[in-house]
């Protein structure tokens, strides 16, 4: 990389653009020397010989060479390469131009373009056309992600001098995952707070009817119900009031596992190429994420968020649009940390939260802390965001080592279930009850106190 | 995100779009794949073995090379082959002006232009046609006013099949040659001290 070369900057006055600007590097081609070369071969032998026909052979390389040796271009001028990305939010694909300014002299442009990591796209164009170079990417993922790649060399003089290239410039973009607020929102076992919007076990103003209760001190004269106590009185003095439940706030708290991040084409599993793996379970999961928390802050509640990965990537529980905001904005963030953690402990949670762990399940570590969560008494929704599997290019070892997989990975599950973790299937795969019917259940009334 | 709450099959056909568009290539306007200067030069290549050489041994080396400089670019294999088509003019006499030699004059530095490029153009690549445009003015520019100087010096200053020659005069030759040298050395000095920099 040249000393003057600067890091990839965006654009303060367009945003989506990012902005290069190196000192190209230039270095002769071999080819040059070579071309001098056999010229000058060609001339001495001409001349040693007294062969003017072979010495005239010399004669256009020698041009060539003297031309391109003039031709060189400025070595003080900067190139400057711009991405511009545009694409409306919620929109399946960006466009890119791309734009590259160059010292004059050059000829030809060498470009790498590479899309999503994927395939190496390589071209040699003019650079009267890079003012402006278009093309799409397809957004296949959520999540932060490196849109595009551009390597480039400067060719000048018969690709005779060429720049040396000062690394790929890549342009990074966060997707934000498309959600829907949830509908059915399961409650902790124990609601706590004193407003809120459900209806709580104490007795308390604002809630729907509780019960008919002998009047007590403290209790409000106009709660007092004069049809009940006619009928149930049995004394002079027996009075009965209305009692309602009072209102309070769901605490929640959501749990990615951001360790790993499979694809649905099990073929896949081992490169993790974005291009090809297809719906990936971080994808998944930043969606139910997203989707649990708007669901949740939209009626009033607590939420709160935790990366199994970091403990550094944690969200202390909060209510309102702007905590909303800071939910969405971590979700999105979330990325395959690829680290293997193994924790002591559970992190600490306040009581009576309602747990939403988001994991693929395919090892053992996002299931030991439901456990642990479940066994200190929390509710804990476990949601499987391991796509649906599929099996184009595998071979019959990639099948077998998938069901013995999935064989540890249903065992798993199914040790969660019995230790009172519930379970939720994120993706609609015809397998499992669809994922609304789940949470519709789940979002009955439990027996016992909030 | 575009795979999400629908069927699979739903999002499964929505992200086979988008791996399609992945495979866009950016608009270029006129361009040939990379491969076709490769093309270009094994054609030039081979032509020439047929034009300098009428054996069949040496027309089947000139291939070699030039299959060999076309494969493996990098390996400089088309300035092997420039030398080995210009070896062909040592054993015919002193008065080679024909159209073989007009040909070659041409071809050989047809084949230095394009072989040059063909080091940086990958095989799986794309080539913008108005890349080739300076180099090809640069070619004519040079090639007009080449072919008219050895047309004209071969006429008038080479030596017929009898010894004679047109015009004789011994300077030019020594003038000539003194010429070259001094231009060679004018290219390779730079170029040394380039490379030791």
């Amino acid at each position: 990389m040249t000393a003057a070369t600067r890091p990839n900057e965006p654009d303060p006055d367009r945003p989506g653009r990012t902005v290069r600007v190196s000192q190209p590097r230039w270095a002769l081609a071999t080819t040059y020397t070579v071309g001098v070369g056999v010229a000058s071969v060609l001339a001495m032998t001409g001349l040693l010989l007294s062969r003017l026909d072979i010495a005239l052979l010399a004669l256009p390389l020698i041009a060539a060479s003297a031309w391109t040796w003039d031709r060189r271009p400025d070595r003080t001028q900067p190139s400057t390469v711009t991405v511009d990305l545009s694409g409306r939010p919620g929109q399946a694909e960006l466009e890119f131009t791309l734009g590259l300014s160059v010292p004059d002299g050059v000829e030809g442009i060498s470009l790498r373009v590479t899309k999503l990591g994927g395939e190496v796209q390589e071209l040699l164009v003019s650079p009267h056309t890079m003012r402006g170079l278009t093309s799409r990417v397809p957004l296949l993922h959520s999540g932060p992600q490196e849109v595009v790649r551009v390597e480039y060399r400067l060719l000048a003089a018969d690709a005779s001098v060429v720049s040396i290239s000062d690394g790929p410039l890549n342009v990074d973009r966060v997707v934000t995952p498309a959600y829907t607020a949830i509908a059915s929102l399961p409650l902790p076992h124990r609601l706590q707070g004193l407003t809120g919007t459900h209806d709580s076990a104490r007795p308390g103003d604002g809630g729907d009817f509780r019960d008919i209760h002998p009047f007590t001190a403290g209790d409000r004269l106009r709660r007092i119900d004069w049809k009940a106590t006619a009928r149930r009185g049995r004394f002079a003095g027996d009075l009965y009031v209305r009692r309602t439940a009072a209102t309070a706030d769901a605490t929640v708290l959501i749990v990615i596992d951001s360790r790993d991040d499979v694809g649905e084409q099990v073929s896949e599993w081992s490169s993790n190429s974005a291009t090809m793996k297809g719906t990936g379970s971080l994808d998944l999961a930043r969606e139910a994420a997203s989707s649990i928390a708007a669901g949740y802050i939209k009626v009033g509640d607590r939420v709160g968020f935790q990366d199994l990965a970091s403990e550094n990537r944690m969200i202390a529980h909060g209510g309102g649009s702007q905590h909303l905001w800071r939910l969405l904005r971590a979700i999105e963030l979330t990325r395959p940390s690829g680290t293997r953690t193994h924790r002591q402990r559970p992190p600490v949670v306040v009581s009576g939260a309602l747990i939403y762990v988001l994991s693929s399940f395919l090892d053992e570590e996002a299931g030991r802390m439901a456990a642990l969560w479940r066994g200190n008494g929390h509710r804990v929704i476990a949601v499987d965001v391991l796509p649906t599997a599929l099996f184009g290019r595998t071979t019959r070892y990639d099948r077998l080592a998938h069901r013995i997989l999935m064989m540890e990975r249903r065992d798993r599950v199914r040790s969660l279930e019995a230790q009172g973790v519930e379970i939720v299937r994120w993706q609609d795969d015809g397998e499992s009850a669809p994922r609304e019917a789940r949470l519709r259940l789940l979002s009955r009334p439990v027996r016992g106190r909030r | 995100m575009i795979a999400r709450t629908g069927t699979a099959s739903a999002a499964g056909l929505v992200r086979a779009i988008g791996i399609s568009r992945l495979r866009d290539w950016p608009r270029l306007g006129a361009r040939v794949p990379g491969i076709a200067v490769r093309a270009v030069v094994a054609l030039l290549g081979a032509l020439l073995s047929f034009v300098c050489y009428h054996q069949a041994f040496l027309i089947i080396v000139g291939l070699v090379i030039t299959v060999f400089a076309v494969v493996l670019p990098r390996r400089l294999g088309a300035w092997a082959l420039l030398l080995f088509l210009a070896a062909s003019q040592l054993p015919r006499d002193h008065s080679p002006l024909d159209w073989q030699f007009l040909v070659l004059l041409a071809g050989l530095h047809l084949v230095h232009v394009l072989a040059a490029p063909m080091v940086e153009i990958p095989l799986r690549s794309w080539v913008q046609l108005a890349v080739f445009r300076p180099a090809l003015l640069r070619y004519l520019a040079i090639q007009v006013p080449v072919q008219a100087l050895a047309v004209l010096t071969l006429l008038l200053l080479a030596p017929r099949s009898d010894g004679s020659r047109h015009v004789s005069v011994p300077a030019v030759g020594i003038v000539g040659g003194a010429a070259f040298v001094v231009v060679t050395l004018l290219l390779a000095v730079p170029l040394l001290r380039e490379r030791a920099r």
